[in-house]
C-alpha cells in the first residue's frame, strides 16, 4: 500500500510505503532537482551498547565502537571494492555512525535503482574473516588518532564524562582503541541480525525520479522479501542520578584562546517517547535561543563585554535515556563567562519571552523548515532525523505552532532546577593557568 | 530558467528566474583590488556593516528583523578572486507563497539589505568606536582560533612560505599579523572605497517579478562609474630554482604534510579540464590513486587528498601521518605521481573521474547560491556563462594524453610538515 500526503501551504509531498520485508520507505518528490538522494537507516548507533532480547531475556553486550565498526565492515568487502562499484554506477557512497542510528547514503544524477538494490546486497553478504577485521581495525585506529587532533569533539565528549556517570553518551563514537580489540566476528553478526532487520529499518529518497515504479522494483529485491527472523529487544538503562559526575574539569591545551562548554544535565528515570522528546527538545530550543540566542539582550551583553564571541553556540538533545542542553564558546575571558552563564542559568526561571519575539522565533523556525526543502540532500537528512524515531515532521511542526509563550514556563523552571558540569580547556597564558600556578 | 543581463545605475544586474526553488536569493557584491594593506579592512567591513543600521542600531535589533521575516538570512564574507577583492552580502528568503498566509517579503527584505550596505548606525558621520573594537575583537579571535584547528593551521602555515612573496599568501578572511594596524579612519576610508569605487554587481535568483526588482534595485542601490577590475586570474609565481623543504613543530598527534605544486594551468587554459580529471583522479575521491595507494594499500594515512586551485594554477596534496611516516609518506606520495600515466590510471578510471565531475557541475543547477556562483565565475573568467551542455562536452572531449599534458606541468615548489613537538626533549 503507497500513502501520499500533501503538505500545504510548503507544497510537498511525502509517500510512504512498506515492503513485504517491513522496510519501511518514504520518498520525497523534487521535481526538477538533478541529484537524487538516498539514506538507508538503521537504528544501531554508539549509545546502544547493550540490549536485552525479549523471548530469552539474554543480554548482549556491545564493546564500544561496535555500531561504527559493522558500519566500515559493511563497505570492507576482500572481493570487490564497494564504492568503485557504486562509482561505476555514478554514484557517491558514504555512510556515518551517530550516537543513535548507522547510516548508508549515496546521491546520482543517474538512476536511483541500481544503486539501492547494490547497496541491499551489500547488507546482505558482509565479510567478517578476520582478516577483515584486523584491517578495519587498523584502518580505524588511525580514525581516532585524527579525532584526537580535533580539540572541540574532545571538548565534547569530556563534558559528557562530566555530565554523566554510566550513560553511554559519554562514549567516542569510534570507540578506543583498546575496545576495538573486543569486537569479534559473532558480536557483530548478532548486531547484524537484530539491529540491520528491514523491519527496524527506514529508507529515505528523495529526487526526481518515478517513486512508484521505484517502490515496485525494489520489491524485487530479496531485502524487501524475505522476512529473516526477527529478534524483539528491549533496552534497561542504567539510570543516572540527578547529579552530575565531575562539575568542573580544566584542561591545559595547546590553544590560543581558551574554549568553554557547560552542560546542563535533565534528570531521566524513564524511556522518554520519540515525539515527547522531540518536543521537549523544541521548547528547550525555544526558550534557550529566546533567552540567549542571537536576538537576545543577554547575548547582546555577554558579546560587549567580549565575554563570548561568533563561535558562541547553544544546542539542546532530548532523547529516549538523556537530556541536556549545551553552551559553548571561545573566550579570553573563561573565568568571567562561566560565572556569567552560571548567574544566568540561575535566574531564567524568572524568564518569559515577550509575545512579539516568541511569535517572530517561530516564523523563523518555520522558514528556516521551508528553506531545507530547497535541497534534495538536507530535506533528506531532515526526514531521516525524524522518521527514523517514528515521527512525523508535519506533525511537530504543528505542535511547535501551537505552543505559546506559557508552555515554556515549565521547561524553565526543570532548566534551573538541573545540575551542571563546565570544562575549560585553557591556553598557556590565559588566566586560569595563572590561578593553577598560584595554588600549585 | 531565463537569464537576463542588465545595467542599472552603474550596477551590473543578473537575473535567473526560476520556479523550482522555494527561496529567493539575492546577492550584491562588492569588487575591488586585493591588497596587503586593506585584506583586514575589507575582512571586518561587511561584519561592521551587519552590526546596526540607521533603523536596526544593534545587531540584537536586525535580528529580530531578520527573524519577524521568517528566518531570512544574510551571511556576509569576503573572497579573493584573482586578484581581487569581493565582498558579497548574500541574502536567502522564502517566497512567502510556500508560507501560511503568504508574507510578500521579498520587498522588505531587499530595503533591510540596502540599509545594512548603505545607512549603517553612524554618529557624526563616522562609525561607531565601540562596535568597531568589538568587530576587530571577533576578528582577531576568530582567526587566532585557526591555530585550534590542525588541518586549517597546517594549512596557513603552509601558504605563508610557499607563497611568501606573492599575494595569494593572504588569506581573505584576514592577517593576524596585520591586524592591528586597521583603525577607524582605514575602515571609513575603506567604506568610502567600496560604495563609491568599487564595481558593484547584484545576483537575483529564484521565482521573483522582476519590474519589481528593477525598481527597488534602481530605489535601494547605486554603483559606480570609475569602477578598475583586475585581473580575474593570479599569475604571480616564482621561477622554482630550489625546492624549499620546511619543517614545524606544534602539539599534535598526527603530523600534517603539505605537499605543493606550481602547474600554472589556470582557468581559462585549455588545459583546464584536463587538470581539473587529472586532481580528480589523483586525490579527489575515494576511487583517487593516493586514496587507494596510501590509505587503502600502506594505511599511512586516514585522510589523504589533493586540492587545485584553478585562479592561482597550483595543486596540493595534504595528509595526517603517523609520527615517522612523513617521508615514507611524502616518498609515496611523489611516487604515486611519477607513475601516473597509462598503466596506472584505467579507461574505467578516466570514466570513473569524468563521471564525478559530470555529477558535480550538473548539481551546481539544485542550489540558487550555487547557480549564482557559477555564473559570476563564468563571467570573470569566460565572460559569459557557459552553458551546462558546452562544459559537459569540453569534459567528455579529454583524453587520458592532455591529462597526462597537464601533470607534465607540475613542478614540486614546497614540502611542508608539522609534526609533534618536544619528542626528543
Amino acid at each position: 500500500m503507497i500513502e501520499r500526503t500533501v503538505h500545504e501551504p510548503l507544497h510537498e509531498t511525502i509517500i510512504h510505503t512498506r515492503m513485504r520485508s517491513g522496510l519501511d520507505v518514504v520518498a520525497l518528490p523534487k521535481p526538477g532537482f538533478s541529484r537524487k538522494a538516498a539514506t538507508l537507516l538503521v537504528p544501531f548507533g554508539s549509545i546502544d551498547n547493550m540490549i536485552v532480547l525479549d523471548k530469552n531475556n539474554q543480554r548482549t553486550i556491545f564493546p564500544e565502537g561496535t555500531a561504527h565498526f559493522l558500519e566500515h565492515m559493511l563497505f570492507e568487502n576482500t572481493q570487490v571494492d564497494m564504492s568503485r562499484m557504486f562509482s561505476l554506477l555514478g554514484a557517491s557512497v558514504n555512510a556515518y555512525t551517530t550516537f543513535n542510528r548507522t547510516a548508508f547514503y549515496f546521491s546520482t544524477t543517474n538512476g536511483i535503482e541500481a544503486p539501492l538494490k547494490l547497496l541491499f546486497d551489500m547488507l546482505m553478504k558482509p565479510d567478517f574473516s578476520l582478516t577483515a577485521i584486523e584491517k578495519e581495525r587498523a584502518i580505524i585506529e588511525k580514525e581516532i588518532d585524527m579525532y584526537q587532533d580535533e580539540v572541540e569533539q574532545s571538548l565534547f565528549y569530556d563534558l559528557m564524562n562530566g555530565l554523566y556517570w554510566k550513560n553511554p553518551i559519554r562514549n567516542d563514537i569510534a570507540g578506543r582503541k583498546e575496545s576495538l580489540y573486543h569486537i569479534t566476528s559473532e558480536l557483530l553478526q548478532t548486531a547484524l541480525r537484530v539491529f540491520y532487520h528491514p523491519k527496524n529499518m527506514l529508507l529515505v529518497l528523495s529526487g526526481d525520479f518515478p517513486i512508484e515504479e521505484t517502490f515496485k522494483q525494489l520489491e524485487q529485491h530479496p531485502f524487501c522479501q524475505k522476512k529473516p527472523p526477527y529478534f524483539k529487544y528491549h533496552i534497561e538503562p542504567d539510570w543516572e542520578e540527578n547529579r552530575v559526575h565531575k562539575a568542573l574539569k580544566r584542561v591545559k591545551k595547546d590553544l590560543r584562546t581558551d574554549l568553554v562548554m557547560l552542560g546542563i544535565k535533565i534528570f531521566r528515570n524513564r524511556i522518554y517517547e520519540p515525539l515527547e522528546a522531540a518536543l521537549e527538545e523544541m521548547k528547550m530550543m525555544l526558550l534557550m535561543d529566546n533567552y540567549l540566542g542571537s536576538a537576545s539582550a543577554h547575548q547582546e551583553q555577554m558579546q560587549k563585554a567580549g565575554l563570548i564571541n561568533n563561535t558562541f553556540e547553544i544546542s539542546v538533545s532530548s532523547e529516549a535515556t538523556f537530556s541536556h542542553v549545551l553552551l559553548f564558546t571561545e573566550t579570553k575571558k573563561a573565568d568571567l563567562t562561566i560565572a556569567k552563564w552560571k548567574n544566568l542559568l540561575a535566574l531564567i526561571r524568572d524568564f518569559l519571552p515577550n509575545e512579539g519575539d516568541f511569535i517572530a522565533q517561530k516564523q523563523k523556525i518555520m522558514g528556516s523548515f521551508v528553506q531545507l526543502f530547497d535541497s534534495v540532500t538536507q530535506a533528506n537528512a531532515l526526514l531521516s532525523d525524524y522518521y527514523l524515531k517514528g515521527i512525523n515532521l508535519f506533525d511537530l511542526l504543528q505542535a511547535v505552532d501551537r505552543l505559546e509563550v506559557g508552555d515554556l514556563l515549565q521547561t524553565a523552571e526543570i532548566l534551573s532546577d538541573s545540575p551542571m558540569a563546565i570544562v575549560h580547556y585553557y591556553s598557556a597564558d590565559s588566566s586560569a593557568n595563572r590561578i593553577k600556578r598560584v595554588k600549585s | 530558467m531565463k537569464a537576463t543581463n542588465k545595467t542599472i545605475q552603474d550596477i551590473n544586474v543578473h537575473y535567473h528566474k526560476t520556479t523550482q526553488f522555494k527561496t529567493v536569493f539575492f546577492s550584491v557584491k562588492f569588487i575591488g583590488r586585493f591588497l596587503p594593506e586593506t585584506v583586514n579592512a575589507r575582512a571586518l567591513l561587511p561584519d561592521l556593516l551587519l552590526s546596526g543600521t540607521r533603523r536596526f542600531p544593534s545587531k540584537l535589533q536586525i535580528q529580530k528583523e531578520l527573524n519577524r521575516l521568517y528566518g531570512t538570512d544574510i551571511q556576509v564574507h569576503t573572497s579573493k578572486m584573482g586578484l581581487n577583492s569581493v565582498i558579497s552580502f548574500d541574502m536567502t528568503l522564502v517566497n512567502g507563497e510556500f508560507l501560511p498566509g503568504k508574507p510578500q517579503l521579498l520587498e522588505e527584505a531587499v530595503q533591510l539589505l540596502s540599509e545594512v550596505i548603505y545607512h549603517p548606525k553612524r554618529i557624526r558621520n563616522r562609525f561607531r568606536k565601540n562596535r568597531f573594537d568589538e568587530e576587530k575583537r571577533q576578528l582577531r579571535e576568530e582567526l587566532e582560533a585557526d591555530y585550534h584547528d590542525k588541518v586549517s593551521y597546517a594549512f596557513s602555515r603552509f601558504r605563508k612560505q610557499m607563497f611568501q612573496d606573492e599575494l595569494y599568501r593572504y588569506s581573505a578572511n584576514g592577517d593576524l599579523e596585520s591586524l592591528e594596524e586597521v583603525t577607524l579612519e582605514r575602515i571609513e576610508d575603506c567604506y568610502q572605497t567600496m560604495c563609491f569605487s568599487d564595481q558593484v554587481q547584484i545576483y537575483v535568483a529564484g521565482d521573483f517579478d522582476e519590474k519589481l526588482c528593477d525598481h527597488w534595485i534602481a530605489r535601494y542601490f547605486f554603483g559606480s562609474k570609475k569602477a578598475k577590475i583586475s585581473d580575474w586570474l593570479d599569475r604571480e609565481t616564482r621561477p622554482v630554482t630550489a625546492m624549499r623543504d620546511i619543517e614545524e613543530f606544534g602539539d599534535l598527534n598526527q603530523s600534517r604534510i603539505i605537499v605543493g605544486f606550481r602547474s600554472g594551468i589556470e582557468s581559462a587554459d585549455n588545459l583546464y579540464y584536463p587538470m581539473s580529471l587529472f586532481n580528480t583522479l589523483l586525490g579527489e575521491s575515494d576511487q583517487a590513486k593516493l586514496f587507494l595507494k596510501i590509505r587503502e594499500e600502506n594505511q599511512l594515512s586516514y585522510d589523504i587528498s589533493s586540492v587545485y586551485v584553478p585562479n592561482k594554477g597550483v595543486l596540493m596534496v595534504m595528509a595526517g601521518v603517523d609520527n615517522n611516516k612523513e617521508e615514507e609518506t611524502i616518498a609515496k606520495i611523489l611516487e604515486v605521481i611519477e607513475s601516473f600515466g597509462p598503466d596506472l590510471v584505467s579507461e574505467e578510471d578516466l570514466q570513473l573521474a569524468k563521471e564525478m565531475m559530470r555529477k558535480r557541475i550538473i548539481q551546481t543547477y539544485d542550489s540558487l547560491h550555487q547557480i549564482v556562483q557559477k555564473i559570476f565565475f563564468d563571467e570573470r573568467i569566460y565572460g559569459h556563462h557557459q552553458p551546462l551542455k558546452t562544459v559537459l562536452s569540453l569534459i567528455d572531449q579529454v583524453s587520458i594524453q592532455e591529462i597526462l599534458q597537464a601533470k607534465e606541468s607540475l613542478i614540486l615548489d614546497t614540502i611542508y610538515r608539522l609534526r609533534k613537538a618536544g619528542e626528543a626533549t
